[in-house]
C-alpha cells in the first residue's frame, strides 16, 4: 500500500488565519515528503465562509516549489469554468512539478452552480463535455470539439480565420499520459470512471459501509480486463498515544462534516460523535491505526491510501506529532507482509 | 523608481527548444538570484495555443513562485483577463496573495491575439467590456462584496488591502479606463518616452475629470534592459536575441504597428523590420551602466516610477543573464533610487 497526505484545504478555523493555513499546508507537505508520504493533495471549493481554498491549482503549484519528488494531487472543480483553463492549469503544474501531477476532478455543490447559472441536470452534461476537452487537450494532437456547451475553435465571425479549424494546447504534460482519476464523490462521477475505466478516488463523505457498494458497482463497470485499476480511497487519519485521541481531534473532524451537509454533499448525522467516527475515521495509537487500516485493506485490496490528517483548525505542532507516529510506526507495516517488529520498534 | 525584472514566459522555442520542466526550476533559480539581488519584483507574461508552449496559467505559475521566494514581489505582466472567467481569477488572486503573504502585483491586459480569443469562444470585440465587468468583480471581491447578484463572496480575501492592481496600456482608451479607477497603469514596449509621458498626462488629466485621487497611483513600464560593461558587448549579447523575438513572435501574432496604427504580420516583412528596428532603438535600454542609468531616467522625468527591465530574453545562458541583472541591480538601481518619487 502506497500512503498520501491530504486534500489540504486550508480554510480559517478556530483561531488559524488563511496565510497560517496555507504556511501550515506547505510545512506539512515538506515533511511528507521526507516521511513516507508519496502523495499530497490540495482540494477546491467556491465562495466557502470560511475560506476554504478556492484555487487548487495555484495551491498545488505552492507544494511543488516547496518539494522535490512527491506526487502533487490536485482535485479541481470541472463543469463551471471552460474546460480549457483546467486543462491549461493542469498542463502548467505538470511541468513545474516536473511530471508529478495527478488531476482529480470533482463535483460542483448547488451553491458553486448557481454562481454559474447552471442548472444540475446542464452540469452533469457540461462535466462529461469538459472531461473530454481535458483528454484532448492532453494528447500531442490538434483537436476541435463541437459540444453543446462548447466550441473549440469557435471560428467566429470577424475573426482571423483559424484555417486549421483545430486548437493545440501547449505546453504539453510532462508526463505523456498524466494521470485523471476521477472524483469518486458522486454517482456521475462514479459512473463515468467506470464507463471510462479510469482509476477512481473515493471516500472523504463516504463512510466504510459504502465502499463494499460502490466498489463492487465500479467493478461491474469496470469488467475483467486482466488488469486490476487501483483503489484509492480517502480516509480522516489521526494518530495519538494520548488516552482519548477523538477527544484531540473530534470537534475538528466533525466540523468538515457538518460542513459538506451545508453545502448538500452529505446527508447525515454529526450529533453523535462517537458514531460518527466508527463509521469512517482511523484513530487510535498506532497499533490500533495498523489494525483498522489493515481491516480495510484485507476486505478492499487498497493500493493508495490518501490518510485526510489535517482537520480544520488543528494546530501543526498537533498535525506533525500524528503524521510522525503514522510515519514511523504505521507505514512500515504496509512496506511487506509480515514485517518484523525489530524493524517496526527499532533494533 | 523602482526596478522588476521579467518577462517569462516559459518558452521553449525553435531555437532554444529547453523541456518545460527544466524552463520552470530554472524559473524558480531565477527569482531567487533576482530576490538576493534585491529587484523589487518579477514578471511573468501570458499567450496561450502557441508552439512554444508559452505560460497560459499565470495565477498557478505565481502560486509556484510563491513557494520558491521569500520577500520578492510577484507580478503578472500581463494576464489577458477579457480571455479568463473573472470568478474563477479573483479567487486566485486572493490565493495567490495568501501563498506569498501579500506579495502579489497583479498586471492585467486586454490581449490581441484573435485565435486565443476563438479557441476561448470569446469574441475579440467584447474585450474591453469584459475588462471593465472583470475589474468590477475584483473589485467586489477585494473589498468582501458579492460578486454575484445572488450574493457570492469571494473568500479568502487577500492579505493586501487591495491587491495592487496594473493595467496595461497601449492605447489612449486603456490609459482612460486605469484612470477612471485609479489603478496603476503598465505602459508598453511599444511607447517611446515621449508618448510615455503624454499618456501619464492623459491619466492624471483623465482621473482629475472623473473626479479620481491619482496621486498614489504607479506608473510603470515594459522596456528591453541589458546591462554590460562595454556597450559592443552588450549590443551583440542580445540585441540578435532581440530582434529575433520581435520579428518571430510579435509578427506572429501580429503585435507590432506600422506608423498608420495597421498591425503587422509576416506578410509585410520590410514593415516589420522596420517597426522592430524602431523598438530596439528608441525603447530598449542597452549598453553600459551609464547609458542604462540615463535612458531610465528620461523616463523618470515624463512620470515613470517603475520599469519592468526585460532583461530575460530567450536562449540566454543562466550565467549571461545572472551577469547583467547583478550589473542592473548594483550599478543602475541605486542611481535611480530617488528619481521618479512624486
Amino acid at each position: 500500500m502506497r500512503f498520501g497526505i491530504g486534500p489540504f484545504t486550508a480554510e480559517s478555523h478556530l483561531g488559524i488565519g488563511w496565510t497560517e493555513a496555507y504556511e501550515l499546508m506547505g510545512e506539512a507537505v515538506r515533511f511528507a515528503e521526507s516521511a513516507g508520504f508519496e502523495s499530497a493533495w490540495v482540494s477546491e471549493r467556491y465562495f466557502a465562509d470560511d475560506g476554504y481554498c478556492p484555487s487548487a491549482f495555484i495551491a498545488a503549484a505552492n507544494l511543488a516549489a516547496k518539494t522535490e519528488a512527491i506526487r502533487i494531487g490536485v482535485m479541481p472543480i470541472l463543469g463551471l469554468s471552460h474546460p480549457l483553463y483546467i486543462a491549461e492549469d493542469s498542463t502548467v503544474l505538470d511541468n513545474l512539478s516536473a511530471g508529478r501531477a495527478i488531476v482529480v476532478p470533482i463535483n460542483a455543490t448547488a451553491y458553486e452552480r448557481e454562481a454559474y447559472g447552471v442548472s444540475e441536470a446542464e452540469y452533469v452534461e457540461r462535466f462529461r463535455e469538459s472531461l473530454e476537452v481535458l483528454f484532448h487537450s492532453w494528447s500531442a494532437t490538434p483537436f476541435s470539439v463541437s459540444g453543446r456547451h462548447w466550441t473549440i475553435p469557435a471560428q467566429l465571425e470577424g475573426h482571423v480565420e483559424n484555417s486549421t479549424g483545430t486548437v493545440t494546447v501547449n505546453p504539453k504534460p510532462a508526463q505523456f499520459e498524466l494521470p485523471l482519476w476521477m472524483g469518486g464523490f458522486w454517482e456521475t462521477g462514479r459512473d463515468i470512471a467506470g464507463e471510462m475505466r479510469l482509476p477512481m478516488v473515493v471516500g472523504a463523505i463516504s463512510d466504510n459501509a459504502a465502499l463494499q457498494g460502490i466498489w463492487s458497482s465500479y467493478d461491474e463497470a469496470v469488467g475483467d480486463s486482466g488488469r486490476r485499476t487501483p483503489r484509492v480511497l480517502i480516509r480522516d487519519v489521526y494518530v495519538s498515544t494520548g488516552d482519548d485521541p477523538l477527544a484531540e481531534c473530534g470537534e475538528m473532524f466533525r466540523y468538515q462534516f457538518e460542513r459538506y451537509a451545508r453545502w448538500g454533499l452529505w446527508q447525515g448525522d454529526t450529533s453523535d460523535l462517537a458514531a460518527l467516527a466508527a463509521s469512517r475515521l482511523i484513530i487510535g495509537d498506532p497499533d490500533q491505526v495498523i489494525e483498522q487500516i489493515a481491516a480495510l485493506d484485507s476486505e478492499f485490496g487498497i493500493d493508495h491510501l490518501i490518510c485526510r490528517m489535517h482537520f480544520p483548525g488543528m494546530p501543526l505542532a498537533q498535525l506533525l506529532g500524528s503524521m510522525q507516529l503514522f510515519s514511523r510506526e504505521v507505514i512500515p507495516e504496509f512496506r511487506m507482509p509480515a514485517l518484523p517488529q525489530q524493524i517496526r520498534r527499532g533494533v | 523608481m523602482d526596478i522588476g525584472i521579467g518577462l517569462w514566459g516559459m518558452q521553449s522555442t525553435r531555437s532554444a527548444p529547453l523541456p518545460h520542466p527544466t524552463l520552470y526550476k530554472r524559473l524558480a533559480e531565477d527569482a531567487q538570484t533576482a530576490e538576493d539581488l534585491g529587484f523589487a519584483s518579477l514578471w511573468l507574461t501570458e499567450h496561450r495555443f502557441w508552439y512554444d508552449g508559452y505560460l497560459p496559467s499565470l495565477l498557478t505559475a505565481a502560486g509556484y513562485m510563491a513557494g520558491a521566494t521569500r520577500t520578492l514581489r510577484i507580478g503578472t505582466g500581463c494576464l489577458l483577463l477579457p480571455q479568463h472567467d473573472p470568478l474563477r481569477i479573483a479567487q486566485g488572486v486572493a490565493t495567490v496573495d495568501q501563498l506569498s503573504h501579500g506579495r502579489f502585483d497583479f498586471g492585467v491586459a486586454l490581449g490581441y491575439r484573435d485565435q486565443e480569443f476563438d479557441g476561448l469562444g470569446i469574441h475579440r470585440r467584447d474585450r474591453a467590456r469584459r475588462m471593465e465587468e472583470a475589474l468590477d468583480i475584483l473589485a467586489s471581491a477585494g473589498a468582501g462584496e458579492p460578486v454575484t447578484p445572488q450574493g457570492h463572496v469571494v473568500s479568502p480575501r487577500s492579505v493586501q488591502s487591495p491587491v495592487p492592481i496594473w493595467v496595461a496600456a497601449v492605447s489612449d482608451n486603456a490609459v482612460k479606463r486605469a484612470a477612471r479607477r485609479g489603478l496603476n497603469v503598465l505602459l508598453s514596449d511599444a511607447h517611446d518616452d515621449r508618448r510615455a509621458g503624454d499618456l501619464v498626462k492623459l491619466y492624471h488629466e483623465t482621473a482629475r475629470e472623473s473626479g479620481v485621487d491619482s496621486s498614489k497611483a504607479r506608473f510603470g513600464i515594459l522596456r528591453y534592459v541589458w546591462v554590460d560593461e562595454s556597450a559592443a558587448a552588450a549590443e551583440n549579447t542580445v540585441i540578435p536575441r532581440l530582434r529575433s523575438l520581435l520579428l518571430e513572435q510579435l509578427g506572429g501574432w501580429r503585435y507590432l504597428s506600422d506608423e498608420n496604427g495597421q498591425s503587422l504580420g509576416f506578410e509585410r516583412p520590410e514593415a516589420l523590420r522596420k517597426a522592430a528596428e524602431g523598438v530596439i532603438r528608441n525603447n530598449a535600454a542597452i549598453g553600459t551602466p551609464e547609458t542604462v542609468i540615463r535612458r531610465l531616467k528620461d523616463l523618470a522625468a515624463v512620470g515613470v516610477d517603475f520599469v519592468v527591465a526585460r532583461s530575460h530574453l530567450i536562449s540566454q545562458t543562466q550565467p549571461q543573464l545572472y551577469r547583467a541583472m547583478e550589473l542592473l541591480a548594483k550599478e543602475v538601481a541605486p542611481a535611480l533610487a530617488d528619481s521618479g518619487k512624486a
